[in-house]
């Protein structure tokens, strides 16, 4: 997926050149407010159409939530080492 | 949290939309996805260089607070892993994939779902949106149990936006900066980790 990273360089190059001009970087955070709301709607729409991938919503619910609470764990416990040695001077 | 009710209002009414099975025929065809989400990762880009505090933001940060999106980064894969094993049928690149949504549920869920497949897509759409909802709920209880760094962790890509009012509430004002540095360097390594992951 080299396309990814061909995509964020190109943002940043148009985003310093842009930087100065307050009324395009308005327009900006609106596309993308925009943009995410058609993201999710064309991926309700293709889980909606798909009988399999809506029948098994419960299994994959499930291992969503088990898995979100793993990184979440993982995140805080080292969030928690962290402040107690790296961030101690504070 | 009024914006996250929204796109959950889109999404909803997309499966439904689809569920009628009533639909266009250029939305059949997935190319409307893919290109919404082209647009989308050059308009991340975009943001993250044309926004006027990014500037403010580099003259305060130290070496310490630089540190904190590496520790949610090491943090989160190692949970992830960790119950990984407990689910049956799932491989690790694919969970170690949906942590590194990191909260961005929009943006991780499609990109998933056209690099892999819809079911992990979706199930990285519930796991970071649960991220968020939770880091939302929570705040105060982890500043209490685990500290001021945790909701900056605990919320992710997230702490630059949505949970940054509450980090600022609960964990102090001077918390602020390093959140919304972690929220915005997370925000654009969730598509570079999700594009490494899948390209081993």
């Amino acid at each position: 997926m080299l396309v990814v990273f061909i995509l964020l360089i190109a943002g940043f190059a148009i985003g310093f050149g842009i930087k100065s001009y307050r009324k395009l970087t308005q327009i900006v955070e609106f596309l993308t407010t925009l943009s995410i709301y058609g993201l999710l709607f064309f991926l309700g729409i293709s889980i909606g159409k798909n009988e399999v991938l809506f029948n098994s919503f419960g299994t994959l619910g499930w291992n969503a939530i088990i898995l979100s609470f793993g990184g979440i764990l993982g995140s805080i416990i080292v969030a928690k080492m962290a402040e107690k040695f790296i961030f101690r001077q504070k | 949290m009024k914006n996250s009710l929204i796109i959950v209002f889109f999404f909803v009414a997309g499966i439904f939309w689809g569920r009628t099975g009533n639909l266009p025929s250029w939305v059949y065809h997935d190319k409307a996805e893919l290109y919404a989400l082209y647009v989308l990762l050059l308009l991340v880009g975009i943001n993250a260089a044309a926004d006027p505090n990014t500037d403010k933001l580099f003259s305060k940060l130290n070496k310490q607070m630089m540190a904190v999106p590496l520790l949610t980064i090491i943090g989160t894969y190692a949970g992830v892993a960790l119950v990984a094993l407990c689910i049956k049928n799932l491989k690790m690149t694919d969970a170690l994939a949906i942590g590194s949504g990191f909260g961005y549920y929009s943006l991780s869920s499609v990109l998933i779902s056209e690099i892999r497949n819809e079911q992990i897509g979706v199930t990285a759409l519930f796991a970071n949106i649960f991220r968020e909802i939770f880091t939302l709920l929570f705040t105060p209880l982890l500043v209490k149990y685990f500290g001021k760094l945790a909701p900056v962790s605990s919320g992710g890509a997230t702490s630059m936006d949505t949970t940054l009012p509450l980090i600022s509430k609960y964990s102090g004002k001077e918390y602020v900066v390093v959140s919304i540095f972690h929220g915005l360097l997370l925000s654009l390594l969730v598509p570079v980790m999700i594009a490494l992951i899948y390209a081993f």
